[in-house]
């Protein structure tokens, strides 16, 4: 694994179009990325945006979900398996199904049209404005069943003798939730920030088999720039950048999480 | 109030699949009236159709052949590499487990253009093994760490015993630790059946030759060319799907367990 990794930085390097004779350019590949690439800059802000939703969206669904659960006695185990399945549906199957729901002419909105609710028809794949948006609702419907599990867990572990002493106490729910549940899930949580946050600025399968970045590069993000400048215009060299670049984003995001470790945030 | 919402979150969650069912059994002119709808006679003809002319069987059989063997190989050598991890005092073992935490954090794609040449050079581009080389590195960092925790958490006196007995290392290894470590092997083997089922990126990429690829590639050539045939789309959803659904639903304690090991400790 070290070898592809020291492979892709000098490819970067390069212009080479992955057969012929590649031609040393130095960080030229660099310069056009970040000062003369739209889509590139584009791409950075999606990727930014989807961070942004999955922090807070399958977070929040998973953490409520994962709460409402162990406050109920019955069916416990039930709801957590149907909550998961849509994890295990794979990546095309969900964008697929979520993409031809969306289409334009064969899908819900030719349902919501003959019920009247026409002004709900939006173009969710085809308006530049909510097709990045429309690509992370497919993924977070079937992501956040993950966390839930991964939450579920936490809870679990934590004692449940605290809130018999907090409830004692006379503390209210909103207090026993600040101060006994998110303290102590808190390595579960940011385990998940930093999951996520790694995850959506590589994201690709989504925005590839739902829009292919479209429309108008509106929904590309670093991954699938980076695929369609190595695989359809054959520029291995700039598609090794954008991967370098990638990874520079991904290193300062790990910086931050060991710095916070280090200054014994203990997490 | 908490068994209303839950029921809510729940029907979402199998909603779109139950759409997938019932379309599966519909003709393609009903389905290209609308998305929602009861078939009104099952065609069951749509899943031979599927299996045969579209393909899905081959691809099926080469799903089975990557995920199998990709399992096989992580379990064993994330276990040996992990019992050595966890039981053998080498100098170099703390490099090796910041060298897998970074292996597990920083996604496998950023690898893909060094990798893709190098792939296409060694023509292993269009090959099961090729791709089945990959996933073994790809997933080798989960499963180390996974049964790393596992094995240290384990007491040593059994393997003592066995060594007073007078098993070398491997006899150790083989005859006490893997039955001891056996629910934890399942898991690991259950999660990365899925993961590799389900595989998609280095799928489509390798794998350009219709006779080697697997269902989820398969399935998405299908959404591009017969864009029109939904019926054996959904089907082919369906195909997909059905093996990870169906080995989570079987044994989803493994699944849960494994995970939470494996993730929380990370």
């Amino acid at each position: 694994m070290g070898i592809p990794s020291i492979a892709s930085f000098v490819l970067s390097l390069y212009n080479w179009n992955g057969i012929g004779v590649a031609h040393f350019i130095g960080l030229e590949n660099f310069r056009v990325l970040f000062s003369q690439d739209p889509v590139f800059i584009g791409a950075i802000v999606h990727v930014l945006k989807w961070t942004a939703v999955f922090l807070t969206v399958p977070v929040g669904l998973g953490l409520g979900a994962a709460l409402l659960i162990t406050r109920i006695n019955r069916f416990q185990i039930v709801y957590r398996t149907i909550l998961y399945v849509p994890v295990t549906v794979a990546s095309v199957v969900v964008g697929g199904t979520w993409a031809w729901l969306m289409d334009p002419i064969a899908g819900i909105n030719s349902v919501l049209q003959a019920h009247g609710l026409g002004f709900m028809a939006l173009g969710w794949l085809t308006d530049p404005n909510i097709a990045l948006y429309s690509v992370m609702f497919a993924n977070v419907w079937a992501w956040w069943g993950f966390l839930c599990i991964l939450f579920l867990t936490g809870l679990g572990q934590i004692d449940q003798g605290l809130y018999e002493a907090a409830r004692v106490d006379g503390a209210s729910q909103w207090t026993m939730f600040r101060r006994i549940t998110i303290p102590l899930l808190r390595p579960t949580l940011v385990f998940v920030g930093l999951l996520t946050t790694l995850w959506s600025f590589t994201t690709f399968d989504y925005p590839y088999i739902m829009t292919q970045g479209g429309p108008a590069h509106a929904s590309d993000t670093l991954a699938t720039w980076m695929y369609f400048n190595l695989i359809n215009f054959s520029r291995a060299g700039y598609a090794s950048a954008i991967a370098v670049s990638t990874t520079g984003f991904l290193l300062v995001v790990i910086a931050g999480y060991v710095y916070t470790r280090l200054r014994g945030w203990d997490v | 109030m908490a068994h209303a919402v839950l029921l809510v979150l729940a029907a979402t969650a199998l909603a779109p699949i139950c759409i997938l069912l019932l379309n599966s059994l519909r003709s393609n002119e009903a389905i290209s009236g609308g998305p929602l709808g009861f078939p009104s006679s099952p065609v069951w003809s749509n899943y031979t159709s599927a299996w045969d002319t579209a393909g899905y069987s081959v691809a099926f059989r080469n799903s089975l052949i990557v995920s199998a063997s990709t399992v096989l190989g992580v379990c064993t050598f994330a276990g040996l590499a992990a019992y050595g991890l966890a039981r053998i005092r080498v100098r170099g073992s703390g490099l090796v487990l910041v060298y897998l935490l970074i292996g597990l954090t920083l996604p496998a794609q950023l690898f893909l253009t060094p990798l893709f040449i190098a792939w296409v050079h060694l023509h292993l581009n269009n090959n099961l093994f090729g791709l089945i080389f990959i996933y073994w590195g790809i997933y080798m960092p989960f499963g180390t760490l996974l049964l790393r925790s596992f094995f240290i958490s384990l007491s040593p006196e059994f393997e003592e015993a066995a060594r007073v007995d007078g098993c070398n290392e491997l006899q150790v290894f083989r005859r006490v630790v893997v039955p001891m470590a056996w629910p934890a092997l399942v898991s690991l083997a259950v999660i990365i059946a899925v993961w590799s089922w389900n595989e998609f990126f280095f799928a489509v990429t390798f794998l350009t030759n219709p006779n080697v690829q697997t269902v989820a590639v398969r399935y998405y050539r299908f959404l591009g060319i017969y864009s029109s045939n939904l019926a054996d789309i959904s089907v082919g959803g369906l195909v997909v799907c059905c093996v990870p659904v169906g080995f989570f639903i079987l044994l989803q304690r493994r699944f849960v367990q494994g995970l939470a090991a494996g993730g929380l400790k990370g």
